[in-house]
């Protein structure tokens, strides 16, 4: 369904993701793991186009998509979950989640609301109230949810764990988990890179805006090198060398 | 009891215009977070349509009305297309305010060159006899006024509250990142907006042209208490836009009637101060509305030119010789130009300090030029103190009124900063023309001594230049040593990232206070020069077009460079002499240039031209993304 | 001997969220400390209401022994504590070196009329300034990039320039905020080289980070923070194994049917 090839993206004369190759099919659930600033956002940024891409190609269902605006690409389907939420605090639940299907020419109808938010329950019952008057929790739901109501064919969720109770995160893991059933092909970035890995299908290890790992969720669970890159073996650092630069600087700041 | 009540219900009349002023700020403003400040221009594109579709083409009013309306829309949606939109992508807040200025002197320059400066009247659209209600005289005009913008006001809230397009509105004004995700084309829906307002401008313009006579500047003026109506109101709100124009629209006939007309214009612009200072978000606040300044996310940078080394030195030399020289080989009559440039050249070099070192946007500098010129005129012309002191006096009240405006706008932000400095200039403006017993109202002062300093007099246009080229000089090189050293570095860093300069000790706020000084004080110094030159002093010579107008000569040649601003001042002085017709399109040329100077070339001509010499100074880089990692 | 640094239950309340709970500390004189933990987690807010930037709900914090309480960031940068933040924030608009340059505001004794006037004094100063500002890039091998805009520099270079630019500023104890975010192996060796240098030099250091081969590289204590409270403090080699740590970042081990 999605497919990036030698994807070279960023703001402006700094690249920030070189020579990207990741793949996410329909039915199937691919997980994004990477430190802070490795360049998940951006990835994810770059697919639903509002980061340029400065070389490669992203082809969706076939078709090359690299040079259409953002409000084409969701208009095919993309949709695209953004980290922290971003819902529209001013504006109602209900609001929320209708503008979540604005690209669909057809319209959100009140039956079709109900089908897709009835994962979502609690979203349901609070329709009329303020965005802004739900927890974080819940708004993480909401954004879910918003992001589901276009009937994308590609869904997109950027780290939606962050600052969430364990609780919380087991049942929007859960969530995400049975969405594949729908046929979604879903892109799923995470810190947390073991709750994801469990439930995804295969994973991507990124790092400095590079793929280093690739292959099979199982595979990666295991992988000792994951372990390592994040708790990695320490930097060396030549004492000697250390020491001499230490001296030069004493002698520099004392000038 | 009854001229109160008639007092009041013109000002409601009056109000009315301005709320559909501030209604067109606030549509633009809450998609936008930006005061578009060339709002008021549409009004009288909108009059100007409708006088000739009416008398010269004799179309019945309505029809004429219509193609008016239809005619501003489609002009804002040509110029939001071309300039509003795609800078809004690029531009921090300060530079967008800037360029609405710029927009604004355009369109005045624009209606300037079509239609002429003569006044014109509009014949009310239903006949010139007033209505009796209750007792009271009311304008026919009025029930138009009042009809129309009730009807725009439920117009508009309908549009946003009840239709789609509305709602997409309402998300990009609220998260355009978001609303981005969502597949609304954030860009369009601003143009729209952006047209909107035009329009509903254009219809404000013709519904006040028949009780007021209007001008090509006149938008000035419809801008200003447009904008005062929207802020007092409530930037962004619909609520807001109605309540601030009719409070104000009151308050100034009432003021007017019992003190007088300048009474009442600098009471709006208090009011106006007063509101920034203390609610900005005005009466009643709108919707969470705050821009991601783009100053933070998206940057300009600026190529950095730094003139270094005996190349430099020499160029500089040959510089100041050839300047020197100047007056003896240019034709007599271009002598006294000249002079008025090297003039302008010392305020524009206070005003890079203030803008292009420490990035404080002035949109109100010419009013320190304005302080500095009439204390010393009025001190030599009434008092008969020497032109020294008179000079040095000027200075100082300029310093004393730089603190206070400074002390009261330190704890704004950025554009409310830039606002409060259009509102100082305005009062200036209003208190020159207003005070005439003291400053000869708008005829102006006439008599004023040559300057004399011992027994140099500086009575020749000839002399008045090197006058003026020896303070510049002497100016330029000891900002010069200020800038290249810790003084400009820190101005520098406060200028991007207050936080981070003040974590490396950098005390922020006295660094803009000595910056603003600065500018005051050579402001002040090139207004009492002008004084001095002229002979003759009048508040057209120092009014707010000419703080714009210094803005512009300092990006022409481009900010942060101390140098740059000599082309810009002989550009803009020299041209509309040189070429006689060119004075008819003088303010088309000056807000076309700041318009596109701040679209195409953030740098300036000096700062390009460097880029040429310097190979390893990039072009203006341009990295552009939406919040955070 | 008193702690650099001496955190005494620092607390942070935005209404109902409670980002910081009695966060208690110290940092020795001479150390590296990491302040690690998953995003979210309040380091940076930390640092904010050890700086004063954000005001603490409860608690203070000691620089030395002297009381941070109420001091405003300038106040306390002259103190000699000096932070650099997240996002790399040089100056755009101005070269390496002049970045680096802004950092030694505090040591500057001639004032802005000496500047101006051109005066003996200032120039000297801005040579003696200068020539520290060069050898310290020439330290960190980036003299060659010196003049040219700071924007110019990938992303590595700007980050030590920002470390550099802390260094003028005659400071005691940096508090680094994410410096090796975006670096890649080599360059996060050479800023480890660096810091190294800087603290065998006497100055305290703190750094916040996700990096954890710097982290465990050079730090000699390791302070982990989850959702706003202290989880565990020691060497490295000790946090490493932490399981408590471990699961804060990488998540817990699921159930093994």
């Amino acid at each position: 369904m999605l497919e990036l090839r030698g994807i070279a993206a960023g703001y402006g004369r700094a690249a920030v993701l070189e020579g990207v190759e990741i793949e996410v099919k329909a039915g199937e659930i691919v997980a994004l793991i990477g430190a802070n600033g490795a360049g998940k956002s951006t990835l994810m940024k770059t697919v639903s186009g509002l980061v340029p891409v400065r070389a490669g190609e992203i082809r969706f269902d076939g078709r090359r998509i690299d040079a259409l605006s953002s409000a084409k690409r969701v208009a095919l389907g993309i949709s695209h979950v953004p980290e922290g939420r971003q819902i529209f605090a001013g504006l109602s639940v209900e609001q929320n989640l209708r503008l979540g299907g604005y690209a669909d020419a057809s319209g959100v109808s009140a039956e079709r609301l109900r089908r897709i938010c009835a994962p979502f329950p609690m979203l349901l019952e609070r329709l009329a109230e303020p965005a802004a008057n739900l927890s974080g929790g819940q708004q993480q739901m909401l954004a879910i949810c918003r992001g589901l109501m276009g009937n994308p064919r590609l869904l997109m969720l950027d780290e939606p764990s962050l600052g969430l109770s364990p609780l919380l995160v087991g049942e929007i893991f859960r969530v995400i988990a049975e969405l594949r059933a729908q046929n979604l092909a879903i892109l799923l970035s995470e810190q947390n890179a073991r709750q994801s890995l469990a439930i995804a299908d295969r994973g991507y290890v990124i790092e400095t805006g590079r793929i280093v790992l690739a292959g099979a969720a199982a595979d990666l669970f295991a992988n000792p090198e994951l372990a390592e890159k994040y708790f990695g073996v320490g930097v060396s650092v030549d004492a000697a060398s250390s020491a001499g630069q230490a001296e030069r600087l004493k002698a520099i700041l004392a000038t | 009891m009854l001229n109160a009540a008639q007092i009041v219900i013109g000002g409601l009349l009056q109000g009315g215009v301005f709320a559909l002023v501030a209604l067109g700020f606030s549509l633009v403003f809450r998609v936008a977070r930006i005061v578009n400040l060339s709002q008021g221009a549409f009004c009288i594109v909108g009059a100007m349509a409708m006088y000739f579709l009416q008398t010269v083409y004799g179309l019945p009013t309505i029809v004429a009305a219509l193609c008016a309306v239809a005619g501003g829309s489609i002009f804002g949606l040509a110029v939001g297309a071309t300039t509003f939109v795609p800078a809004l992508a690029r531009l921090p807040t300060s530079s967008m305010l800037m360029l609405t200025a710029g927009l604004l002197t355009f369109i005045e320059g624009l209606v300037l060159v079509i239609w002429g400066n003569e006044s014109y009247a509009l014949p009310p659209f239903s006949g010139e006899a007033p209505v009796v209600l209750l007792g009271l005289r009311v304008s026919s005009q009025g029930f138009w006024i009042a009809g129309m913008t009730a009807f725009i006001v439920l117009a508009l809230w309908g549009l946003i509250f009840r239709t789609g397009f509305g709602v997409a509105l309402r998300a990009s004004a609220q998260n355009p990142f978001a609303a981005r995700l969502m597949g609304i084309d954030v860009g369009r829906v601003t143009l729209v907006s952006f047209s909107l307002a035009a329009g509903i401008a254009a219809l404000a313009g013709i519904l006040i042209a028949p009780i007021t006579s209007l001008q090509f500047d006149s938008g000035r003026f419809l801008t200003v208490f447009g904008f005062v109506a929207a802020t007092i109101g409530g930037l962004g709100s619909l609520l807001g836009a109605v309540a601030g124009g009719l409070l104000l629209g009151v308050t100034e006939q009432l003021a007017a009637g019992y003190v007088s007309s300048l009474f009442a214009n600098a009471l709006a612009l208090l009011l106006l101060l007063a509101t920034l200072l203390w609610r900005p978000s005005g009466l009643f606040p709108a919707e969470p509305l705050r821009r991601t300044d783009v100053a933070a996310v998206q940057r300009i940078h600026r190529a950095v030119v730094r003139l270094k080394g005996r190349g430099a030195a020499l160029f500089i030399a040959a510089l100041v010789i050839v300047l020197a020289v100047l007056p003896m080989i240019v034709p007599p009559g271009l002598v006294a130009s000249l002079a008025i440039a090297m003039i302008l050249f010392i305020a524009v070099l206070g005003l890079d300090v203030r803008m292009g070192y420490a990035g404080q946007v002035s949109l109100g500098q010419a009013g320190f030029m304005a302080i500095g010129g009439y204390t010393a005129a009025i001190l030599a012309t009434t008092y008969g103190v020497a032109p020294l002191l008179g000079v040095i006096a000027g200075i100082a009240l300029s310093l004393i009124a730089a603190l206070v405006l400074a002390g009261a706008t330190l704890r704004l932000r950025g554009d409310y900063l830039a606002l409060a400095t259009l509102a100082f200039g305005l009062l200036i403006d209003s208190l020159t023309v207003g005070l005439v017993d003291t400053t000869g109202g708008p005829s102006g002062l006439v008599g004023i001594p040559a300057l004399s300093i011992g027994p140099i007099v500086f009575g020749t246009p000839r002399a008045f230049y090197w006058l003026a080229l020896g303070l510049a000089v002497v100016l330029a090189f000891a900002l010069y040593g200020g800038m290249r050293s810790g003084f400009g570095r820190a101005l520098q860093a406060l200028r991007t990232d207050a936080t981070a300069a003040a974590a490396l000790g950098i005390n922020v706020t006295r660094m803009k206070l000595a910056a603003f000084a600065i500018s005051a004080s050579l402001a002040s110094l090139a207004g009492s020069l002008y004084a001095f030159e002229f002979h003759f002093l009048s508040p057209e010579m120092v009014d707010t077009r000419h703080s714009f107008e210094l803005i512009t000569m300092l990006v022409l040649g481009g900010e942060g460079t101390l140098v740059g601003g000599l082309f810009g001042t002989f550009l803009l002085t020299l041209l509309p002499t040189v070429f006689q017709p060119f004075a008819l399109y003088k303010t088309l040329v000056e807000g076309g240039l700041l318009v596109v100077v701040f679209l195409y070339l953030p740098e300036g001509f000096l700062g390009r031209v460097a880029t040429w010499f310097a190979p390893r100074t990039p072009r203006t880089m341009v990295e552009s993304y939406d919040s955070s990692t | 001997m008193t702690p650099a640094l001496d955190l005494i239950g620092l607390a942070k309340s935005y209404g109902a969220l409670r980002a910081v709970i009695d966060v208690g500390f110290a940092v020795p004189e001479g150390s590296i400390t990491a302040l690690i933990g998953p995003n979210g987690a309040g380091k940076t807010t930390l640092f904010n209401l050890i700086t004063n930037l954000d005001a603490p709900s409860a608690g203070e914090a000691r620089f030395f022994g002297q009381p941070l309480a109420g001091m405003k960031p300038v106040a306390i940068a002259a103190l000699g504590l000096i932070r650099t933040f997240q996002t790399a924030r040089v100056f755009p608009g101005m070269t390496a070196r002049e970045n680096v340059l802004t950092g030694a505001h505090l040591d500057v004794r001639q004032g802005a009329a000496q500047q101006m006037l051109w005066l003996g004094g200032a120039r000297r100063e801005e040579r003696r300034l200068t020539a520290k500002a060069d050898s310290l890039l020439a330290l960190a091998r980036l003299d060659s990039f010196a003049d040219m805009p700071v924007t110019e520099l990938p992303m590595g270079g700007q980050k030590l320039i920002e470390v550099l630019r802390a260094l003028m500023a005659r400071p005691r104890m940096l508090l680094l905020d994410e410096p090796a975010a975006g670096l890649n192996d080599q360059e996060t060796a050479e800023l480890a080289a660096l810091l190294r240098a800087v603290r065998d030099a006497g100055i305290t250091i703190m750094v916040i980070e996700h990096n954890m081969s710097l982290v465990m590289g050079i730090a000699d204590d390791v302070i982990v923070l989850d959702a706003g409270s202290v989880i565990a403090q020691g060497p490295p080699a000790a946090i490493r194994n932490d399981r408590r740590v471990i699961e804060a970042y990488v998540g817990a081990e699921p159930d093994r049917a």
